[in-house]
């Protein structure tokens, strides 16, 4: 499909960064009325899961005294279902609670009034049925290396149901394309924002990009990313990209593939998706020393299909849950 | 490498492959005509009041909402629905250290915040973005009224873009609007 009928492109200042939604393929009335429902979508995201605000549902987890069950928003738990499938697939790379770190060392306003348990992990956080949420121990639990991905996520989904046909959002760098058309996307050198190092071709797929922009050049010192398993802030000069079926699953994947680098290639092909590292003005894609050789594009596309609907829990070959931007 | 060129190509080129210099993402979004319609309806009417603001006014505003005025003007609508009045329309810009974003802000008559659009976003990062010759090429002769653009406008990951003078920026809007337009 060409994108020969009107275009709309809009921005609005939302997740703490700007949010873009460029749609076409419907009369220009039409997609901008569902530019504003997908807007409004990511704000209401926005508000449950801020760290910043005492109004979200992280709030209230945060706060929440150990051992009692918080009813949150569906949304809500299912990104922290998300989180804790990742977080066990990564053994504990990526983890939220890494939150009371962040808050620590002022990259994130303290907003617990207890004093987080510094052994706590996210097996801390326990997951009850009709969406609910116990803490088993004092923790600050961030969900800012996924929560905008999951926006993202929620945003496409919200525009097909308006029946657009194709279009991009793009949460500060954190994108998924859907319709038939094939997106170019440009990666920034994380040290010269000014250069691309990669081009990124997407068709119905979500790219995110990950590093710690802190003290780089340019930009704010939101950028702070810190390894859940020794609280370390990780080098600035390094980025990490990540390619897969959801934008929520590429940001928390993202993390991951900075922390790890090459090491994350088998991470990757769980979660049938792709990436790459720029460090030094040089890319290197993960993945080819885990194979002993480059992965085939088929056989990544292969890994990709059977990804199709649903996580799959590997260890147990359940399937654990419907992915989180699927439109319920 | 090849086996994975369908999906990335590695490349070093410069994202400033526009006519200004220096100048990386540059993006419109909505012209001030389609921000006003956009955001209050078809059926609402604009009459432009431009704020100016002395001295004094500026003092008090940066003291209540703690970020500096720059501009004595500050271009505004008053919003009707018929004869009530429906809120303002207020045009703004912002000015970071690489980023120029200029933007639209709706408030409720009674001074709620409506919806932010963002209008203009402009990356730069060459001198231009303090430079108000550079800044004026964007703003058409009727103040606040974007000109259009027609470079390709690339789709960026990585290094997020910062909102930060954004939220200030309605901060002291929000100030404004408690200083010169509340009533009573």
């Amino acid at each position: 499909m060409t994108m020969s009928c009107d275009r709309v492109r809009r921005a609005r200042p939302l997740l703490g960064t700007l949010v873009e939604i460029t749609l076409a393929g419907q009369a220009e009335s039409k997609l901008h009325e569902a530019a504003d429902a997908a807007f409004a979508e990511i704000a209401r995201i926005h508000e449950l899961m801020s760290v910043h605000s005492k109004e979200s549902d992280l709030y209230r987890v945060n706060n929440a005294a150990v051992g009692s069950a918080v009813p949150v928003d569906t949304r809500t738990w299912q990104v922290l279902n998300l989180a804790a499938e990742i977080s066990g697939e990564s053994n504990g790379v990526f983890d939220v609670t890494v939150g009371a770190a962040m808050m620590a060392r002022g990259a994130l306003p303290r907003m617990v009034n207890g004093l987080p348990d510094r052994q706590a992990t996210y097996r801390d956080i326990e997951l009850l049925p009709g969406d609910c949420v116990r803490l088993q121990r004092e923790l600050a639990i961030d969900l800012g290396g996924i929560a905008k991905g999951y926006a993202v996520d929620r945003a496409v989904c919200i525009l097909r149901k308006h029946g657009v046909p194709a279009g991009c959002v793009n949460a500060g760098g954190d994108l998924r394309a859907f319709g038939d058309e094939v997106q170019t996307v440009h990666v920034r050198d994380p040290l010269e924002p000014a250069i691309a190092r990669a081009e990124v071709k997407l068709r119905n797929r979500a790219l995110a990009t990950s590093a710690n922009y802190a003290g780089s050049r340019g930009f704010d010192s939101s950028g702070v990313v810190l390894d859940p398993r020794d609280k370390r802030g990780v080098v600035a000069g390094r980025s990490a990209s990540v390619r897969a079926e959801d934008c929520a699953v590429a940001d928390a994947l993202a993390k991951c593939v900075l922390l790890t680098g090459t090491t994350s290639a088998l991470l990757l092909r769980r979660f049938g998706a792709q990436g790459f590292l720029i460090e030094e003005g040089l890319p290197s894609i993960i993945g080819a020393e885990e194979d002993g050789g480059v992965l085939s594009a088929r056989a990544l596309e292969t890994v990709a299909g059977r990804f199709d609907g649903a996580y799959t829990n590997r260890q147990s070959g359940a399937m654990i849950g419907n992915r989180p931007g699927a439109c319920s | 490498m090849s086996a994975h060129d369908d999906w990335v190509r590695f490349v070093s080129v410069p994202l400033a492959a526009v006519a200004v210099a220096g100048q990386v993402q540059a993006a419109q979004y909505l012209t001030v005509a389609q921000a006003q319609k956009l955001m209050f309806g078809k059926s609402a009417t604009f009459e432009r009041h431009d704020l100016v603001l002395d001295s004094k006014a500026k003092r008090v505003i940066r003291e209540a909402s703690g970020v500096r005025v720059e501009r004595r003007k500050q271009p505004l609508w008053e919003v009707r629905e018929g004869d009530r009045l429906a809120g303002y329309f207020i045009i703004d810009e912002v000015i970071g250290k690489h980023e120029y974003i200029t933007y639209a802000v709706a408030l409720e008559a009674d001074g709620r915040v409506r919806q932010i659009e963002i209008l203009v976003y402009r990356e730069s990062y060459g001198y231009e973005i303090r430079n108000p010759a550079w800044r004026a090429q964007f703003i058409g002769k009727k103040h606040g009224d974007p000109v259009t653009l027609d470079e390709d406008i690339k789709n960026i990951s990585g290094a997020t873009m910062s909102c930060r003078h954004i939220s200030q920026g309605v901060k002291r809007l929000l100030a404004t609007y408690d200083h010169v337009l509340r009533p009573g």
